[in-house]
């Protein structure tokens, strides 16, 4: 057996479970997964299945019902000891939730989700600048962000004055802007036409060659799916077996 | 459909009750304000007919009083049923010497003819009376009216002492009046003793203040009054009893018209406030009605949903108003006449505050200013594409519509000034012109300009402020109406706190400059809380200068006297003084002549006349003034024209001699006393104190003292306009806190979203603290451009027009800062649980909404 790669994250026996009224709904049900680094995975499942949940789990936007989340942080805390560089999202509070969310992980939205007011690099440098990076610094790297992918002619446009595809490649640039290891996308081509859609997929291909990075996509378009390089199946909160 | 409205309340139930607060807190500023104001002629219309009974037509004199053989003629006339000869003083009185003096009206009445109804009984008038042989044993028996007495424990037998010019003398209670038995007047306050008596203990000889007079039935009231006059001629001034109040309504004019332009600008806050809170709601509610529209809601009926709402808010709200407006009356009357009493003429308050149309005004202004409101959004929501209601991006105003509205804006803001500098324009009522036009340059141009100033500063806010004040510098660049109308609401709020304080300052300086001038006496003789009782109290035989002049160290005592005639239907008053005073007793600031001028007034050759007496009059230096006396009419020249500020009709100033010769009075209100330098303040007023001793409750008092103490009367006249200012000040929070929190609301996705990428809850609550507090100085920065014009137009008001002098408008700096810094914590503070609801959006029920 060759030796296990090196993980970017990992879910251990995670349940998420939701109060609807008196019922308890499992979106998650005791679900394992050591996401490989380096690699573009694809999450596929019919709506509904639980995938939105998986990634607002990795991304550090929700936290499990049991389990354990972890994560492989690029910056070793003084406080992890160092044959442990997985973190345990448990044992973080909101406010460091908050602050992994801006400098650890990307994360790209099915609806973009830009601030209508600030322009397109304005609205890639916010994670940095929401961590106090001084502001010509972060406008310097939002700029070179927006180069890489494609929009260095947009960069004092304001998110109304983009298209769709536009938009989503600066919210891609926004979610590259901390430098993360791991890019979380729920569903990016969702609210996408088919030609805007492959820019972002191509985008994607580039940022794999060009970083070090791991990229998990959730998405039920078959045509997105057969760009990444490992597809999971998930239903009803379960992996389905391959 | 009309369960939907309910239902939204019933769901909203922090946002329901937030905007009926702000109806409601809006109406009753305007709602108390009214009252006040309404009731000023009420109280002004009882207290005449107090000091008239329930006299037909009144008989005055000046304070030397009426020939009391008037009354024979008087009644010697056809129709005319009685005559009914009144002294009525005004005089302090304590139950010792230890205790503060309460302030009395003193009546003395003919019991041979008594005012009121003619047939009465002993036991219809009093409530209780002392034994008959202890009655006929006392020298001047002195009956009170039960209320004062109940309120200050009274009782028949007890021993008061009144202050009479020749001192201080004991009196016991002889009896209580019933309540209804005589009117009252002055505080409750009244004491009342035969004719005779009261003659003797104020020195009046056979001489009387007033006659009322009854007619017969069926009598042509104006055209006996002509053949009265007629009669009498110059020896009294016969006049219907209301007349009286007039005068006193004409003193208090520039009181009602700050009063009457305050609760204006109370009411348009209510509406601004009222405006927004509606806009906001249905802001807030696109997504929802846009569901409606798309499930076939017919457009008309979602105007009239909404519209039906904002009725419900608005009636609610301001029958809150209503009521929570009467309860400020209410608690403010009392306030609002000692004021008034300490300044001007001490009067009663009308027991009740209420009329029925200020509650009218109130229950419409409620409704009518929320469908206003309502009205725009409405049919906006209604006219929306049902799918464009349900994308969340909004668009900002277009920058032309702006540069429009900027441009009207100046267009009116130089009109304004133009309109308060034209001298040709007689004011009171273009002075309203000016206040609409001014507020409409606000309502025009305040948030386009606000917009223009913040234009560009986008990464300057990004680097000082962070993020966080970027976005809040960001949101109020983009959130046109509801922002607006708060910004509107704000700057009126603290446009009127700005504009009092100009008032004050203006005032103050212009008193300040001449008070520092013209009263340089070293030390004052009065009585107790003469300077806080409008000029009117205890009266002093004039002998006492003498015994005063005596005193080692002194070189200089006037008696002074404040005799308010009337003067062509005003009351001006008649100051009395020493023209031979020496220069280091105060010098005149001359408007008209100057000091060569002194000579002929001391010789009795003429007057002198302040200022505004000259303006409101239309008199100069040359003309001559018609004065009343017991002897006639006399013309007097006027011999210059100098500022005085002692009574806001204007002051007649009159050497004591020729006064005293003219009007036979030898009694003085109050003495002021100059000082050589032989001896120390100190050991003078020993000397003078020990010469009032027992006999005189009397004060003497220091030029700083009486200084202070005018000074402080002035600012309790003004602290009036505080209470009125806290409200409006603590309205405007309450439309920024309305607004801000419905602003976090409609902005969940964007602060969820901040929260996704990672914002920390600081930069959360920063963003929208600084928008609370960028309202706030965006309020206070327009509010003290709107305070500035509001206070020149008042000021022109309030001085030239209405009292007749100028007086330079003041303000100072610090109090701008002030201003700005205190509107700026205001909207921060105000943004506080705003804040808090921010930093608690919960991401992913945000996130997780498509
Ligand atoms: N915040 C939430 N509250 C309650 N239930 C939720 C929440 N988020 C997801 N769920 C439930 O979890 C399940 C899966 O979530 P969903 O987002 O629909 O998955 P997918 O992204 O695969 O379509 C659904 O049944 C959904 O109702
Ligand atoms: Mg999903």
């Amino acid at each position: 057996m060759s030796p296990s790669p090196p993980l970017s994250a990992e879910l251990r026996q995670v349940e998420r479970c939701y109060q609807r009224g008196q019922e308890e709904v499992a979106a998650l049900r005791t679900l394992d997964w050591k996401v490989a680094q380096g690699r573009w995975h694809a999450v596929r499942g019919p709506s509904g299945s639980g995938k939105s949940p998986l990634l607002h789990l990795l991304g550090g936007l929700d936290r499990p019902t049991r389990g354990q989340v972890l994560l492989a942080r690029r910056h070793i805390p003084e406080d992890a000891g160092p044959r442990d560089p997985l973190i345990d999202l448990h044992a973080m509070d909101d406010e460091a939730l908050a602050r992994l969310r801006r400098t650890e992980v990307g994360f790209v939205f099915q609806s973009f989700h830009l601030l209508p007011t600030l322009n397109a690099t304005e609205n890639a440098a916010l994670p940095l600048l929401l961590d106090g990076v001084r502001e010509s610094d972060a406008r310097q790297r939002a700029e070179h962000l927006l180069e890489t992918v494609g929009l260095g002619h947009r960069r004092g446009h304001f998110p109304e004055e983009l298209s769709g595809g536009e938009r989503q490649r600066v919210a891609t640039a926004r979610a590259l802007a901390p430098g993360p290891s791991l890019l979380l996308a729920d569903e990016p081509t969702g609210n996408l036409d088919r030609v805007q859609g492959l820019e972002v997929l191509e985008l994607f291909s580039r940022l794999m060659a060009d970083h070090d990075m791991t990229i998990v996509m959730v998405t039920h378009d078959a045509l997105a799916a057969e760009r990444a390089e490992q597809v999971h199946e998930l239903d009803d909160g379960r992996w389905l077996p391959r | 459909m009309r369960w939907l409205a309910v239902r939204h309340f019933a769901r909203h139930k922090l946002r329901t009750a937030l905007a009926l607060m702000s109806v409601a807190l809006g109406v009753s500023t305007f709602v108390s304000m009214s009252a006040l104001n309404r009731n000023t002629l009420a109280a002004y219309a009882e207290t005449a007919r107090a000091r008239a009974g329930d006299a037909d037509l009144v008989a005055r004199g000046t304070l030397a009083g009426l020939d009391a053989s008037l009354l024979d003629q008087l009644e010697s006339v056809d129709g005319v049923r009685r005559a009914v000869p009144l002294v009525l003083r005004f005089c302090t009185a304590r139950r010792s010497s230890e205790e503060p003096a309460e302030r009395f009206v003193f009546l003395g009445v003919d019991p041979q003819r008594p005012p009121g109804a003619e047939q009465v009984t002993l036991e219809q008038l009093v409530e209780e009376i002392a034994a008959p042989w202890e009655l006929l044993s006392t020298k001047h028996p002195v009956f009170v009216n039960a209320p004062w007495a109940r309120r200050h424990q009274v009782k028949v037998g007890d021993s008061w002492e009144f202050d009479a010019p020749a001192g201080a003398i004991a009196l016991p209670i002889s009896g209580i009046l019933r309540a209804d038995s005589i009117p009252v007047a002055m505080g409750s306050a009244v004491a009342m003793s035969p004719l005779a008596s009261a003659q003797e203990l104020f020195g009046s000889g056979d001489r009387i203040d007033r006659i009322l007079i009854r007619l017969e039935e069926n009598q042509d009231k104006e055209a006996l009054l002509a053949r009265l006059q007629a009669l009498v001629g110059d020896q009294a001034h016969l006049s219907d009893p209301l007349q009286e109040a007039r005068e006193f309504d004409a003193v208090l004019g520039s009181v009602r018209l700050a009063l009457r332009l305050l609760s204006l600008l109370s009411l348009l806050i209510a509406a601004f406030l009222v405006h927004s809170t509606i806009s906001m709601a249905l802001t807030e509610r696109r997504r929802e009605l846009a569901i409606l529209r798309c499930v076939g809601m017919p457009a008309r009926s979602v105007r009239t949903m909404l519209l039906r709402e904002a009725l419900l808010l608005g009636g609610v709200g301001g029958s809150l108003g209503v009521v929570l407006g009467f309860a400020v009356a209410g608690s403010m009357t009392d306030l609002f006449w000692n004021t008034i009493g300490t300044t001007f003429d001490r009067i009663d308050a009308v027991a009740s505050p209420l009329h029925p149309a200020d509650a009218i005004i109130g229950l419409l202004a409620g409704p009518l200013a929320a469908a206003m409101a309502a009205l725009g959004p409405a049919r906006r929501a209604a006219q929306r594409a049902p799918l464009q209601g349900l994308r969340l991006e909004r668009t900002p105003p277009a920058p032309s519509r702006a540069a429009r509205d900027r441009r009207v804006s100046v267009g009116l803001a130089i009109l304004a000034i133009a309109l308060v500098n034209i001298e040709a324009l007689h004011f009171p009522r273009s002075g309203y012109l000016v206040f609409v036009i001014s507020i409409a340059a606000l309502v025009f141009g305040g948030y386009p300009w606000m917009r223009l100033a913040m234009s560009r500063t986008g990464p300057w806010f990004l680097r000082v402020m962070g993020p966080g004040g970027r976005l809040a510098r960001d949101h109020l660049d983009r959130a046109h109406g509801n922002t607006s109308s708060t910004l509107v609401a704000v700057s009126l709020g603290f446009g009127m706190v700005f504009s009092t304080h100009v008032l004050v300052r203006s005032f103050e300086s212009l008193l300040e400059h001449w008070f520092d001038r013209t009263i340089q006496e070293d030390l004052f003789v009065m009585g107790e809380g003469f300077l806080a009782s409008g000029l009117q109290g205890t009266d002093f035989d004039l002998s006492l200068r003498d015994e005063f002049r005596a005193v080692d160290g002194v070189s200089h005592v006037h008696g002074l006297r404040f005799n308010r005639i009337p003067y062509r239907n005003e009351r001006v008053l008649l100051f009395s003084l020493d023209a031979a005073a020496p220069e280091d007793s105060g010098q005149f600031l001359y408007v008209e002549g100057g000091p060569a001028d002194k000579a002929a007034w001391a010789k009795g050759d003429g007057i002198f006349v302040s200022e505004g007496l000259a303006f409101l009059q239309g008199v100069h230096r040359g003309d001559s003034m018609e004065l009343p006396t017991p002897g006639g009419i006399r013309e007097l020249p006027i011999l210059a024209v100098v500022q005085d500020y002692t009574w806001p009709r204007g002051v007649v100033l009159i050497d004591d001699d020729l006064y005293q010769d003219l009007y036979d009075d030898f009694r003085a209100h109050e003495f002021a006393i100059t000082l050589n330098s032989s001896r120390s303040l100190d050991s003078v007023q020993a000397d003078i104190e020990r010469i009032l001793g027992d006999r005189y409750h009397a004060f003497v008092l220091t030029q700083e003292q009486v200084q202070s103490s005018v000074f402080s009367v002035f600012h309790d006249y003004w602290s009036l306009l505080l209470a009125q200012e806290t409200l409006a000040v603590l309205v405007a929070a309450l439309g920024t806190f309305h607004t801000l929190l419905i602003s976090v609301l409609l902005r969940r996705r964007e602060i969820g979203l901040l929260r996704a990428v990672g914002a920390p809850r600081q930069v959360l609550r920063r963003m929208i603290q600084l928008e609370g507090a960028l309202i706030g100085l965006g309020g206070g920065a327009l509010g003290v451009l709107f305070g500035g014009a509001i206070s020149a137009v008042t000021l022109r008001v309030l001085c030239l027009e209405e009292q007749g002098y100028r007086c330079p408008w003041e303000f100072s700096w610090w109090v701008v800062a002030a201003v700005l810094v205190g509107a700026a914590a205001t909207g921060w503070l105000a943004a506080w649980l705003p804040s808090r609801t921010a930093e608690q959006t919960e991401v992913l029920s945000v996130i997780g909404e498509e």
